[in-house]
């Protein structure tokens, strides 16, 4: 098997030939590994991998193609165009820019929030304390990069936001269900796992501001 | 976005908890913000720029969990970087959210192979190849490359066997 890497090669060029080369190194690496029925030295690997995909894949292998050659994607595609309802020739910071400063106001009552949460569950929390504090930095920055400055105050001040003031309520309600000890394990760990997720959505967010402050930059350096 | 601001449902936290609920509800982020996000995702990870993308990735799975385009591209992604066994977990579940998706189905088929498990690769790879009949969809024919190389490779491999044998 080893001896079939270095044959990809003279057999296949182009991304294909990259892709494949790793395909057939990853099935080595496994098939010594142990894996699909062992190894059983070097010609066990050989004789297992011809005779393993040779019966699994007789029917891909002999199939009728519609065109000749497909084109190989260098890297593994995420999803089909077909199912996401957004125009590819589009740029998405486009359809996102028409969330203005909303986004930068909902980062910040995020970081508020991430910090009640993270408080909230008795030091149990290190790795989402931590996680609020590298997005505490996250948001400072993201700030900076809106220029938005609307501060948390003020943002929960505002109808806009209504829905997170709720949240902040909810969350203060839920603390003191915690923190009275009416809570079960459980419960609390659900509550942990929900703190991990803003901080996720709070990072998403904090992400989207930053490409957002970095294609005006480049766009205002192109014009002048 | 405003609109689902003004209708969050009571005690909607405890609902998002349990898991009947998603955070969307407290953001009200529409189908096509949604699909943008995603799509920036895309972008990033197909500019190398994989952190970044884990981030929007990671987002939208926290945003609502329901929605398979933060699985796929963790999947992708994971995949991409040869992290089989994570990939594999994350493209189970894009596929069991979108059973329709050909790409979805193409990067099991190549995790799976990857992984030396041959049938489960070729009964993902046919599903790819049937949800894509008009051989259009990049994903799906990323796997059919696969497939046209790998048949190539044992078909020089079984030759050289078999002259082995003769000598």
């Amino acid at each position: 098997m080893p001896a079939a890497i270095p044959l990809v090669g003279s057999l296949l060029s182009g991304p294909v030939g990259g892709v494949v080369n790793s395909v057939v190194g990853g099935i080595a690496g496994n098939l010594g590994a142990g894996g699909a029925g062992g190894a059983g030295g070097p010609g066990g690997i050989f004789g297992n991998l011809l005779g393993g995909i040779g019966k699994s894949f007789g029917k891909l292998f002999g199939r009728k193609k519609k065109k000749r050659h497909h084109q190989c994607q260098p890297k593994p595609q995420c999803c089909s165009q077909q199912h996401i309802q957004f125009p590819t020739q589009q740029n998405p910071l486009g359809q996102l820019g028409n969330l203005g400063d909303v986004l930068g106001g909902l980062v910040k009552m995020l970081q508020d929030l991430i910090g009640k949460l993270t408080g909230s569950t008795a030091g149990g929390a290190a790795g989402a304390a931590g996680a609020a504090g590298a997005a505490g930095a996250a948001a400072g920055a993201a700030a900076g990069a809106t220029g938005s400055g609307t501060p948390a105050g003020s943002a929960s001040g505002k109808g806009e936001y209504a829905a997170l003031n709720s949240l902040q309520g909810e969350v203060d309600s839920l603390k003191e269900k915690l923190k009275s000890g009416k809570a079960t394990r459980g419960e609390e760990l659900d509550f942990q796992e929900k703190s991990s997720q803003l901080t996720r959505l709070f990072e998403m967010l904090s992400t989207m501001i930053r490409q957002q402050s970095d294609m005006t930059k480049t766009a205002i350096q192109n014009i002048r | 976005m405003a609109q689902a601001l003004a209708t969050v449902p009571e005690n909607a936290l405890e609902k998002v908890i349990a898991g009947e609920l998603p955070f969307n509800v407290y953001f009200g982020f529409n189908r096509g913000q949604l699909d943008a996000m995603a799509a920036l995702g895309f972008n990033l990870y197909e500019q190398g720029r994989n952190r970044d993308a884990e981030r929007i990735f990671k987002g939208l799975i926290a945003l609502d969990s329901k929605l398979f385009y933060g699985y796929a591209g963790m999947g992708a992604m994971a995949l991409s970087e040869e992290k089989l066994d994570e990939a594999l977990s994350y493209l189970r579940k894009a596929a069991e959210l979108e059973p329709n998706d050909p790409t979805i189905h193409a990067n099991l088929g190549e995790t799976l192979l990857r992984q030396a498990k041959f049938d489960e690769a070729a009964a993902e790879f046919e599903k790819a190849l049937a949800l894509d009949a008009d051989e259009d969809d990049p994903g799906a024919n990323r796997a059919r490359a696969i497939i046209d190389g790998m048949e190539i490779v044992v078909s020089e491999l079984t030759r050289l066997q078999k002259a082995a044998g003769q000598a």
